[in-house]
């Protein structure tokens, strides 16, 4: 999940508000997203496009 | 009599009503009754269209007297509480949306089941805003799972999961962004299928996830589920996604049997983190396909990894702040907690997590169709765990801690990134008595295969046919 507290600062940059009841609760279930984001934006995905759903599953039905 | 009617799958009633062995209106009646007579216990129905339902039932016995009732004539569906019914007020699951004017219209989905003969009689509770695979609902109620009372029915689609399995009705709709007709099916030991994106209309259905958002069928055979979709597929010039695409007769299609097809299982991935009882009855599943002439090996899905699941989330997150916030707008205060802790982490989403995640459900798509030209079907466990307890945040799994949302949607959320059919049987059941599932996944609208090996699967077993204790 990462450190509890790089999560706190992360959602206060972002702006989130939530409880300081409920922040464990929270973090438990969102650390794992948040601390996977940054890792997802470095991926290097080489020359994949966005998925196009509605041209490449009939595209590809066709085949 | 009513009570055995109300015992009947879709398939069976459909030959009993063509027999002329019943009429649409006893159906209907048997339905109804045992929806007042458990419903307050099972929780599963936000509004019951009795009246309606009874009109309905009389056409559809004029039309049967006739000889040109529809493929559906008769047949008794629910349908969740976010798609348009005509003269009902459509919650979502949420406070939010209560004491809202009744539908004007229908989604195209409803109106193809009423023209198909088929008997509306309600709507279902859902997990707020079909946002969590829970089910859990604070605000309006949680449907029970009828295999454990203090177990989590599985959402979204948790009142239709619910009211199949405790025989309240034979058949649902369920939508499906994370797994919400899967898990549920999962967790209620019932079957549940996500058609291929495009497949079936989303026009009049409240969105969570354009890219991500399926709408399809909940009933207790894979033989049902093909009636349903029958019905449910096909273009509509209402929905920009919908494919055009010709729709095969699911039905004739189902008799195919095993012999010499192919199944692929990303082992790695959907075993690496899994509750031990889960994975002995898949395996056992497994077994008894090979024994059925299936070849099984494993296969490898290097993009299939925890960020997928992050992808997923960066998705849901970013299209449903962007899809609901103008519904909600001024209400917002009328959210439940986990809603609006939601909307809240939406913020952390930037445009380039966004970005990241469409690019990477492309190489994810071009992987698992590699895969699906060397085998004609992937197979996981429906969801790595049984339905955990009601107001469990965490699970323990081979030891390891993990967030009980990111448990439950780690094997259905991989096929809605891709958009693949895949179909969620029941094959088994713990020491502890909870339905474990078996995820069957085909190629893009090859819906008739995944059915045709879940139907074969269903002929030899009787999983899908135990009564719950209560």
């Amino acid at each position: 999940m990462g450190d509890p507290e790089i999560l706190k600062g992360r959602l206060r940059a972002a702006g989130v508000s939530v409880p300081d009841t409920l922040a464990e609760m929270v973090l438990l279930a969102a650390g794992p997203l948040i601390g996977a984001l940054d890792e997802l934006a470095a991926l290097d995905l080489g020359d994949a496009e966005p998925f196009s759903p509605t041209t490449r599953l009939p595209a590809d039905a066709a085949r | 009599m009513s009570a055995a009617l109300a015992d009947l799958s879709l398939a069976e009633l459909r030959r009993a009503l063509r027999a002329r062995e019943t009429t649409a209106r006893a159906v209907t009646e048997a339905v109804l009754a045992r929806v007042q007579e458990r419903d307050g216990h099972v929780h599963a129905f936000a509004s019951v269209t009795a009246d309606a339902a009874l009109g309905a039932a009389r056409d559809a016995d004029e039309a049967l007297a006739r000889g040109s009732g529809g493929p559906l004539a008769g047949l008794p569906v629910a349908v969740k509480d976010l798609m348009a019914v005509r003269g009902v007020a459509r919650t979502n699951g949420s406070r939010v949306f209560q004491g809202e004017a009744p539908a004007t219209s229908e989604a195209t989905v409803v109106a193809r089941l009423r023209a198909a003969g088929a008997v509306i009689v309600g709507t279902t509770h859902l997990h707020e805003l079909a946002f969590g695979p829970t089910g859990v609902n604070p605000e309006l109620g949680t449907p029970r799972n009828a295999w454990g009372a203090d177990r989590v029915p599985g959402g979204s689609s948790s009142g239709s999961g619910a009211a199949v399995a405790a025989r309240l009705v034979p058949g649902a709709l369920g939508t499906d962004t994370g797994g919400s007709i899967r898990i549920p099916a999962s967790f209620c030991g019932i079957s549940g299928l996500k058609p291929t994106y495009g497949r079936v209309s989303r026009a009049g259905v409240t969105p969570l996830s354009w890219t991500l958002d399926h709408v399809g069928p909940m009933a207790r055979s894979v033989e049902d589920l093909g009636l349903l979709l029958g019905v449910l597929a096909g273009h509509d010039p209402a929905d920009a996604t919908s494919a055009r695409l010709p729709v095969p007769d699911y039905g004739a299609l189902l008799d195919r049997g095993l012999r010499g097809v192919r199944i692929g299982v990303p082992r790695d991935y959907s075993l690496k983190v899994a509750d031990p009882e889960v994975a002995a009855g898949f395996d056992r599943a497994l077994a008894e396909l090979r024994s059925a002439g299936v070849a099984v090996t494993d296969v490898s899905l290097p993009t299939l990894t925890p960020l997928a699941a992050a992808a997923l989330g960066a998705i849901i997150l970013t299209e449903a702040n962007a899809a609901l916030e103008p519904l909600i707008g001024t209400r917002r205060d009328r959210l439940g907690l986990e809603a609006r802790v939601y909307f809240e982490f939406a913020k952390v989403v930037t445009g380039g997590h966004y970005v990241a995640a469409q690019r990477l459900r492309t190489r994810l798509y071009t992987e698992m169709l590699g895969v699906l030209e060397r085998v004609d079907l992937l197979a996981t466990p429906g969801t790595v765990l049984p339905a955990p307890r009601i107001g469990e945040l965490q699970v323990r799994l081979d030891g390891v801690e993990v967030g009980t949302t990111d448990a439950i949607t780690r094997l259905t959320g991989p096929f809605n990134l891709t958009g693949l059919p895949a179909l969620v049987i029941p094959c088994g059941f713990t020491g502890g008595g909870l339905p474990i599932g078996l995820q069957l996944v085909g190629r893009p609208f090859a819906e008739a295969d995944v059915l045709a090996v879940g139907h074969a699967y269903q002929r030899s077993t009787d999983w899908h046919r135990r009564v719950p204790p209560g």
